[in-house]
């Protein structure tokens, strides 16, 4: 696994916090969630799924709160919130900033 | 053996998994189904053909996941129940997202994997070129002499098994080394390809691991035939007599040695060897070295002034040939010659423009006598008459007044007499 600290979230890590952000869930729960969510636009699979559990936990963005057999349910720490919140803010100045550019130019 | 298994000897290599996902998909569209893996032989059961099935390999990382495993089957992905260093999955539901579905996770999944793959290539590379580099020389200076030199160090056959063995060996070797740079060029990337061709690669490898095998086999059998030992008792000169005398050619060393044969109480000697042996260019070659010291405390020498205050002790080492023709005589003395005379300049006991003639001393009954060496490293002979060769060396202490013994019979016996 990379042993580097996250800096930049990719897109399937954005709506895997997005789901904890929400509510506790279990692991298995997520992929589903983020299907219906995007409308099938994002598809995880069960590598990447779970490479990005583990790199959350590693990262202290998550934590474990409960197991039933083999399915662990995960929430959300204050290290994941203020992350989520600074990729969303993040995310939220490039949208603008690409409208302001439109704008300026007579596109969008 | 059972009709629903097949046992089949895999060659792919162990570490390409893109092509070995292939070669088991493309196995259950036919009805095959994976059982068990190893190194060399994969094990299939029987079954009804599924074309839809997809099988995924990942390295396996420590202890088995109970989570892990819960994910992969929630997103339609089950485990094939088989020990070995890879986790392998498969589906057969076609809507079922691929493990990975995107570089980055991927990438982070499989970095301790590519990372050992570059530890071993790097590993691979010095090996390789360390060997070619090695043996480039050897190649490159092949003569008539060189060759009947490895002839009769390893024998005919296994001569020509060797080629195939390098040969196999190198390509396999190669194709290790591409396969793997890709794997890890592909990893870095976060990509991974599907549905590779394995169909010619396996053909290739088998041939290559059987004639491997095949050339082990005769390089072993070739190194265990035609041996016998020899006892001490048994051993003896295959000439009537020693073509030359130490006294002929070196009269001072001679006198020394005899000096000191005289004065001292050899033990018996540690570490005798004799053998007897033929093969395709000699019909007898016999071997034989030993070592011996004295054991004695310190022991002065006037004629040097220098007081030894180690063990004396004397290696030496001995072959004789009779060759089938006198021309394999001469050229393989000649080849013999020109290695140690190579060796000898490498290390510096000889100056660099030594050849045959300038180690050529004037012996009566001889063909050929030579001769170098000196107190201070090994001393060599060689003598040829007719078919018959006989090489000598001798290696004493560095600072030793023991030179070259000429004489094995008198030694020997002499040795036998002071033990009775």
């Amino acid at each position: 696994m990379s042993k580097k600290p996250l800096e930049i979230l990719t897109e399937t890590m954005f709506y895997v916090l997005m789901a904890f952000y929400r509510q506790e869930m279990c692991g298995t729960e997520i992929a589903r969630y983020v299907r219906e969510l995007t409308k099938g636009e994002v598809s995880m699979g069960p590598g990447t799924l779970y490479t990005i559990l583990s790199q959350f936990q590693r990262e202290d963005l998550i934590e474990k709160t409960g197991s039933e057999g083999r399915k662990i349910t995960y929430a959300i720490t204050e290290r994941g919130r203020q992350m989520y919140q600074s990729e969303l803010r993040r995310l939220r100045r490039c949208l603008a900033d690409a409208e302001a550019a439109g704008a300026e130019r007579g596109k969008l | 053996m059972r009709k629903d298994r097949k046992y089949v000897f895999e060659t792919l290599m162990y570490r390409d998994f893109e092509r070995r996902e292939s070669y088991y998909t493309d196995m259950a569209a036919e009805g095959w189904y994976l059982k068990k893996y190893g190194l060399c032989v994969t094990v299939f059961e029987r079954g009804e053909p599924e074309p839809g099935r997809r099988y995924r390999l990942l390295p396996k990382k420590g202890t088995p996941d109970p989570e892990k495993r819960e994910l992969f089957l929630a997103g339609g992905w089950k485990q094939v129940e088989a020990s070995g260093s890879w986790d392998i999955y498969y589906t057969d539901d076609s809507s079922a997202e691929e493990l990975f579905t995107d570089g980055i996770s991927y990438r982070s999944y499989m970095a301790d994997f590519s990372g050992g793959e570059l530890l071993w290539l790097i590993i691979f590379l010095v090996t390789g070129i360390w060997m070619v580099y090695g043996n480039l020389s050897a190649l490159l200076l092949f003569k008539p002499g060189t060759w009947m030199m490895a002839v009769d160090e390893v024998g005919i056959c296994v001569l020509a098994a060797m080629p195939v063995f390098l040969i196999c060996s190198g390509g396999l070797w190669i194709d290790y080394f591409i396969t793997s740079a890709g794997i890890i060029r592909r990893i870095k990337h976060g990509t991974v390809r599907h549905g590779l061709s394995w169909k010619r690669k396996t053909r290739i490898g088998r041939i290559a691991t059987v004639l491997i095998l095949v050339s082990l086999a005769v390089v072993l059998a070739g190194s265990l035939s035609g041996r016998g030992d020899l006892s001490r008792d048994e051993l003896q000169n295959f000439h009537a007599e020693h073509p030359v005398q130490l006294e002929e050619i070196d009269p001072s060393a001679n006198r020394v040695i005899q000096r000191c044969i005289r004065t001292n109480v050899w033990e018996d000697p540690n570490a005798f060897e004799a053998s007897v042996d033929s093969n395709v260019l000699f019909r007898n070659k016999i071997t034989v070295s030993y070592t011996v010291g004295d054991g004695k405390p310190p022991m002065y020498h006037p004629e040097t002034g220098i007081t030894d205050f180690i063990y004396n002790q004397m290696d030496y080492q001995a072959r004789y040939y009779e060759a089938r023709s006198e021309r394999i005589a001469r050229i393989f003395l000649e080849g013999v010659i020109s290695e140690d005379i190579r060796s000898a300049v490498r290390s510096g006991d000889l100056p660099s423009d030594t050849d045959m003639n300038k180690i050529q001393r004037n012996v009566r009954g001889v063909d050929y006598a030579g001769y170098y060496g000196n107190a201070d490293t090994a001393q060599h002979l060689y003598l040829r008459r007719g078919r018959y060769i006989e090489i000598a060396s001798y290696s004493g202490m560095e600072d030793s007044r023991y030179l070259l013994s000429r004489d094995l019979d008198k030694f020997v016996k002499n040795l036998q007499r002071r033990l009775l």
